[in-house]
């Protein structure tokens, strides 16, 4: 520790916080700590961290346009030209899968936006109010776990069309009810805690206590389960994508691309190892900072 | 005390954690014979460590140092996993707060007397059986055939006690340690448990270390009290003479205790002092 | 104060609270039939072990369990039915295990500005450096969460939670038994403190005999739902139970508690 960081680690470590966001502060440093202890996380950390400074400028790092046709150079092998080689339009492969980190990117954050909240909430009203509510948002949950997720994100891309915005919309809606679940969990166990009774006792509505005390004490739970689905997320983009369902040619979308590079396994390998690596790597990363998150999360740590 | 059980020189146990070093227990040292030695203190007393590192139980991030541990002519630190492993249960018993968590929940508590027996003496299934059978008796509960065919979580607190007990004294040990075993359960109940304690304890022989935060109870129950503050024994008493406890933190518990016949308008709080 | 209690209007009257769980074959009734009163200013005592129902009892006049009565007024109001913001004022609790009853995620002001909130309490702010004055918490604490306090701090902040409407009536559910003896003895110190102050009403639920004769006056002996006995501590602790249950309570207490010989003459320390 540096003597200059000694005033901020200080602050950030005192016994007496001065006000709210003081605290909140501390709390955040105290997780990170924690989730810093944990070197796989770090290096799951720093990839997602690579993967969105790729996204933001991609325009600047990738050496080729990701839709350039260059019909002479079909296939070319991984070389100082084009580090990974070329697809069989002659599309520069680096290109085309920094720029499918968009894609990528793009399919884990609006699933996230979509899934979180529906997820929590229907889950903490179910497991919060018990009774026949409970039973009808149960039943309806597990209608849709009932089907494998991505024979369900097939039915809902067939119905809907295939593109890659209804693949997001088929992603979210075979993600959300796990979430549910975990959050109906947590209620049950929460709603009989005795600070939920102190709450009830001072005259708080059901709404008050479900949004207010419920919720936000299964938010933890929730993200770390949502960073551990990502994984499952993007290979089921991937795969909807694969079968192309998802995103559409000439669009740089990893799965896809795997599945064209499947035609061309054998004679030219990289075509599809190349995005079936960056999927296998973000997923992985994915993984990995949703284990060092579950830890670092876990009040029962303090 | 000549030949004592077990013999206890300058006990350290220390945690290092992110805060920096912490010291649960700091130089304990004591001697067991056939009685009963309680060891009382407040929660972070060091009083469940100490118990802990007899059995070489500590958790993994502790760092356990003494001087000596010596069970007979058994350097207790020293001795192998394989030299410990026939050590607890069989000539060293723990006996926890909640039997429930000690119990395999799904086989019957009669089966894990009889299991307890096997392993200690490789006798036949059905000698074991019979063993176990006896025990429950021992421990006076009635109508043992049907209990030994109950599982855990029929037993109710005392009951669930009682078994814990059983499967202790099967194997017959030498030193049984009590950690809070009756502070969870109501006082009729812990009065029986108590009872029955205290007889095994006097036809046996055995050696017992209770490990308690009721200052009353112990004093009561227990020949000798230790009492712990911090991680260090303030006070060694035979468990009459308490009331001549002259260290001031032993005084402020005793006076600290609400008094049944003894009314006050307030309780005297305890001053804590640094140097203790 | 004491003496003009017996004359008053009770603050706290039951007759036979029924509280029942489960449904079916399954049906089992926690509380069968109980009749008590309590007057204002009095600390009235429930005692039991484990199953008696003394706690249900706590939970049924707050509304956290199912019940029926023929009578349940508190603080002059019938509450049979529904209880509105008025009695949330007017009745607090302070729960067994301070941990457990505060928010985990809550910084200790935020504990104390939520009733205020709830309640619409005006000058909450004022209010809320009262109540930890009152209970005796440094200022310097007001932003910790509860994990980086002691036992003995966070009932304190508990109770000061209590305290944020001003209410008539504490209800006290085993307040001290999660807590080190030193620690409890600073709690009930407060607890009668701040009865000397506010004219607070104390109904207690506890296991332990000692506790309840150096708080209470009155108190009901329970078993297995039913109140056993009802009679003055003086009588309790000086052999005056006349019901089979209660000398047994008395002497399990007794046998392994404190030893009345050596305590009739308290050393001069």
């Amino acid at each position: 520790m540096s003597i200059d960081s000694k005033g901020l680690t200080a602050w950030l470590t005192t016994e007496e916080p001065s006000s709210a966001s003081h605290a909140a502060f501390q709390n955040v440093w105290l997780v990170w700590r924690r989730f810093a202890s944990n070197p796989l996380g770090i290096a799951g950390l720093m990839i997602i961290l690579l993967l969105v400074f790729v996204a933001i400028f991609v325009p600047w790092l990738a050496p080729y346009s990701p839709f350039e046709q260059n019909l002479r150079e079909t296939l070319v092998a991984p070389n100082s030209q084009h580090l990974l080689g070329t697809d069989e339009l002659g599309r520069d492969i680096l290109s085309r899968i920094l720029w499918g980190s968009r894609i990528t990117l793009s399919i884990v954050a609006i699933v996230s936006v979509i899934v979180a909240p529906i997820g929590l909430i229907v889950g903490c009203v179910a497991g919060y109010y018990g009774g026949w509510l409970d039973t009808v948002l149960m039943r309806i949950t597990e209608l849709f776990l009932s089907f494998p997720s991505l024979i369900l994100a097939l039915a809902f891309v067939a119905a809907l069309g295939p593109s890659l915005n209804n693949a997001i919309i088929a992603i979210a809606l075979t993600q959300w009810p796990p979430i549910a679940r975990l959050a109906r969990a947590e209620s049950l166990s929460l709603r009989n805690r005795d600070h939920i009774s102190a709450v009830r006792l001072m005259g708080a509505s059901n709404l008050r206590i479900v949004l207010g005390h419920i919720a936000p004490l299964c938010v933890p739970s929730v993200i770390v389960r949502i960073t551990l689905n990502m994984a499952g997320i993007i290979l089921t983009a991937a795969g909807l994508g694969f079968l192309g369902l998802g995103a559409q040619p000439p669009s740089p979308e990893w799965g896809a691309m795997v599945s064209t590079g499947r035609r061309f396994m054998l004679d030219s390998w990289w075509v599809g190892t190349m995005p079936g690596l960056s999927i296998l790597t973000v997923s992985l990363a994915f993984n990995l900072v949703g284990d060092a998150l579950r830890d670092a999360l876990d009040p029962r740590q303090e | 005390m000549d030949n004592p059980l077990l013999s206890v020189r300058d006990l350290r146990v220390s945690f290092h954690g992110a805060a920096g070093i912490f010291d649960a227990v700091r130089g304990v040292s004591f001697d067991l014979g056939r009685e009963k030695l309680g060891i009382v203190g407040e929660s972070g007393s060091g009083k469940s460590m100490t118990g802990r590192a007899i059995m070489r139980l500590s958790p993994p991030a502790a760092i356990v140092r003494a001087e000596a541990i010596r069970l007979g002519d058994i350097d207790i630190l020293g001795a192998s996993e394989r030299t410990m492993d026939a050590i607890r249960g069989r000539r060293i018993g723990l006996i926890m707060q909640d039997p429930k968590y000690s119990l395999n929940p799904v086989v019957t508590v009669g089966e894990q007397i009889a299991e307890a027996y096997r392993i200690h003496s490789h006798s036949s299934t059905s000698d074991a059986r019979q063993k176990a059978t006896a025990m429950l008796g021992a421990v006076q509960i009635r109508d043992p055939e049907r209990v030994y065919r109950m599982y855990p979580h029929e037993m109710s607190g005392g009951m669930g006690q009682r078994i814990m007990i059983a499967m202790m004294l099967v194997s017959e040990p030498e030193i049984l340690i009590a950690d809070e075993a009756t502070s969870a359960l109501d006082v009729t109940v812990r009065l029986e448990i108590l009872n029955l304690l205290n007889d095994l304890v006097a036809k046996r022989g055995l050696g017992l270390i209770f490990i308690s935060h009721d200052l009353n109870l112990v004093r009561r129950f227990c020949d000798r009290v230790l009492i712990m503050y911090r991680g260090r024994v303030v006070e060694t008493l035979k468990a009459g003479e308490l009331d001549q406890a002259t260290h001031p933190y032993t005084r402020g518990l005793l006076e600290a205790m609400p008094r049944i016949h003894v009314p006050r308008r307030r309780l005297p709080v305890l001053k804590r002092d640094a140097a203790w | 104060m004491v003496n003009d209690n017996m004359t008053s209007e009770p603050i706290i009257e039951i007759q036979n609270l029924v509280v029942t769980f489960g449904e079916g074959a399954d049906e089992r009734r926690a509380v069968s039939g109980v009749s008590f009163a309590v007057h204002r200013g009095e600390t009235f005592g429930l005692v039991g072990e484990s199953g008696s129902g003394k706690s249900t009892i706590l939970r049924a006049i707050t509304g956290l369990a199912a019940n029926e009565a023929d009578v349940m007024r508190v603080a002059g109001a019938d509450v049979r039915t529904r209880r509105g913001k008025d009695f949330y004022r007017k009745v607090q609790m302070v729960f067994q295990d301070p941990y457990e009853a505060l928010h985990p995620r809550h910084t200790i002001w935020r504990q104390l500005m939520e009733p205020a909130r709830i309640m619409n309490i005006p000058d909450a702010e004022a209010r809320g450096h009262a109540a930890l004055d009152s209970v005796g918490l440094s200022r310097a604490l007001l932003w910790r969460y509860p994990h980086q306090l002691s036992g003995g701090q966070r009932q304190r902040v508990a109770i000061a939670r209590a305290l944020m409407s001003e209410p008539d009536i504490l209800l006290l559910d085993e307040p001290t038994s999660a807590l080190d003896v030193s620690v409890q003895a600073e709690i009930l110190n407060l607890l009668c403190d701040l009865q000397d102050e506010r004219g607070l009403t104390y109904l207690m639920v506890s296991h332990d005999l000692g506790v309840v004769a150096h708080m209470c006056k009155r108190t009901a002996v329970m078993h297995a739902g039913i109140i056993v006995e009802t009679l003055d501590v003086d009588a309790l602790v000086n052999g005056g139970a006349t019901q089979t249950y209660t000398k047994r309570l008395i002497a399990a207490s007794e046998a392994y508690g404190e030893d009345p010989r050596d305590i009739a003459q308290p050393r001069a320390s």
